[in-house]
């Protein structure tokens, strides 16, 4: 092939290449500066990735929300579940559509269909993964764990931008501080 | 040039045994040798350094360096990228013709691209999509292996896409042609490099390495069916044999060429699994009306080796052992038998054959390699037998004394008969 040609198409998939993590980087804003804040209640746990490192796993108790027609939704794919906030301003998933939502708040989410469940759906949130420095991960774990012998501390929540059923985990509050403040 | 080999080719020429020219091609001989060394040593240390050094950026910033804002982070993500990218640019419109820079540059901006999208991922907080991630990053990658012609970003991304399509949660059929079309583009790269240089030292490894793909990625395509997962691998194996003993890679010691050996130990692991009766037992729930993956691994399998076998004058170095036609009987006895004691008989009567033609083989052409494949064989067997079969300790016994003094007996007498020729 004629080098100049190679230079070029070299050059076009260096910029396929760049723009890759650029897009997600633009996605991610977008909802950042636009999206609406929810507050999800959570469970810290501090396990790590090879890639990206250690992270606390956000284990969320509001996972299952009842469908009417439960024949209709197929295991891991992905449905819209509409996001309101309860009487103590936590988020909570009141329903569940196969159809994306005209207006109010969504989460695009895989759902899972037990066998067996009868009219319950579960669903797995997009935002489990809390990144941190590998020096304080393991802390905000300890830290949830110490402040859950205090009921008043015992709270800890994820809060989340949403906006056109995506959303970006901002931070991690455990006992009232950010994650990334317990040391 | 070692000093002492100079002595000696001088000590010969002032003898009168060498005369001068010879001596001057001798000294030219191992000069161009130690250059080939030398350019060896090049490629193998750049691609050392570029995978240490990639390996190195991802820990480095697995940290997660909190001090830093969002910005400084994504630029910092996404820098070592566009720097080997620039690298890769100059390196195109300079040096075009260095198999090292290749090499090097190839497996670093393969771990680049890995980089910049794991980092965004963290800064984002972006949940843990693994094969979303390896995905994206595969396709990214794949360019580059054409356009460097890079065998490192080959091997660096047939593991990448075997790993993803092991661990996928698709419903579609999407994955599978993803993994096929990807590693079709791989063996054609290799394919190119032997028609061009066929003595390069990548093809030796391309032959360990692919076909360890291709076996990892089999145990992918089972969904419900996995009973007819193991007729896959026999012809896996096959068709790995085939391949090594085809005249493309004729002439090959067994290092250099990978397939020769994984083929048949993959047959006869098969084969060694199905001798027992349970598993047969259970290869007869194969549901012959239920079409799905596997079948579509079966009839991809079988399609290439029924070509390869057609144009049989493609297959040179195929010995008379019949390891390669022992898929025929095997798939006829577990598809049309019916019966779990036929499929475990028929399993253990072909690896009591094989054993046994690799000892005769290894006896008749003095390789005391072969005669010892055989044997062990035999002895691999009779182990296995063990574990489903109700002989007596004392039978137990007397059949491993037989194989011991076989052994013995066999090996001392291949090596007396070689004494005997060489004298």
């Amino acid at each position: 092939m004629n080098k100049k040609i190679i230079i070029g198409l070299f050059i076009l998939t260096s910029l396929i290449q760049f723009a890759a993590p650029l897009s997600m980087i633009w996605e991610r804003e977008k909802v950042a500066q636009n999206g609406t804040e929810f507050k999800f209640k959570t469970r810290p746990i501090d396990p790590y990735d090879p890639f990206r490192g250690k992270y606390i796993n956000l284990y969320f108790e509001n996972n299952s929300v009842p469908v009417s027609n439960i024949d209709d939704w197929v295991s891991q794919e992905e449905g819209y579940f509409m996001i309101e906030k309860d009487s103590e301003g936590f988020a909570e998933v009141v329903s569940a559509h196969l159809e994306e939502p005209k207006e109010g708040n969504y989460i695009k989410m895989k759902c899972f269909h037990y066998y067996g469940a009868d009219s319950t759906i579960n669903f797995k949130y997009p935002f489990e993964r809390f990144y941190m420095n590998e020096n304080e991960a393991l802390n905000a774990e300890k830290a949830y764990r110490s402040s859950n012998r205090d009921r008043n501390k015992k709270i800890a929540y994820a809060i989340v931008k949403i906006l056109n059923g995506e959303t970006v985990l901002e931070d991690v509050i455990i006992g009232g501080k950010s994650a990334k403040d317990l040391m | 040039m070692p000093m002492k080999l100079l002595n000696q080719i001088q000590e010969l020429q002032s003898e009168g045994i060498i005369s001068p020219q010879t001596a001057l091609d001798i000294q030219g001989y191992f000069k161009s040798k130690e250059q080939q060394t030398g350019n060896r040593q090049i490629v193998i240390f750049s691609v050392i350094g570029s995978l240490l050094l990639g390996l190195g950026l991802i820990l480095l910033f697995a940290h997660n360096w909190d001090e830093m804002s969002k910005l400084t982070k994504t630029i910092i993500a996404i820098s070592p990228l566009v720097i080997t990218q620039g690298f890769g640019v100059y390196f195109l419109s300079r040096k075009k013709d260095s198999l090292a820079g290749r090499e090097g540059i190839g497996s670093l901006l393969f771990l680049c691209i890995g980089l910049s999208i794991s980092l965004v991922g963290q800064i984002y907080n972006i949940s843990g999509d693994m094969p979303g991630f390896l995905k994206s990053w595969m396709l990214l990658a794949l360019p580059a292996l054409f356009l460097l012609r890079s065998s490192m970003i080959a091997f660096l991304s047939s593991a990448g896409i075997t790993w993803y399509i092991l661990i996928q949660k698709d419903n579609s059929f999407f994955p599978f042609l993803l993994f096929l079309g990807y590693m079709g583009l791989i063996i054609f790269h290799f394919f190119k490099l032997l028609k061009t240089d066929k003595e390069n030292n990548y093809i030796n490894i391309a032959t360990w390495i692919i076909p360890i793909t291709f076996l990892f990625a089999t145990a992918a395509f089972e969904k419900s069916n996995d009973e007819l997962v193991f007729l896959n691998y026999l012809i896996l194996g096959t068709l790995f044999t085939w391949i090594g003993n085809s005249r493309l890679l004729a002439g090959r010691s067994l290092v250099k060429n990978g397939l020769k050996i994984i083929g048949p130990l993959s047959i006869l692991n098969i084969l060694f699994i199905l001798s027992f009766i349970d598993v047969a037992e259970d290869l007869l729930r194969i549901e012959t009306n239920q079409f799905g993956l596997e079948w579509i691994a079966f009839c991809l399998l079988l399609i290439p080796l029924t070509l390869i076998i057609i144009k049989r004058s493609m297959a040179v170095g195929l010995s008379k052992s019949p390891i390669q036609w022992v898929f025929i009987p095997s798939i006829l006895l577990f598809l049309f038998s019916g019966s779990e004691i036929l499929i475990s008989l028929g399993a253990n009567f072909m690896i009591l054959g094989l054993g046994l033609l690799y000892i005769l083989n290894g006896i008749k052409e003095n390789l005391i390699g072969k005669l010892n494949f055989g044997l062990l064989i035999i002895t691999i067997l009779v182990t296995c037998r063990f574990f489903d079969g109700s002989l007596s300790f004392i039978a137990r016994g007397i059949i491993f004394l037989i194989l011991g003094a076989g052994f013995l007996v066999s090996n001392y007498w291949i090596i007396k008969r070689k004494k005997n020729e060489n004298e």
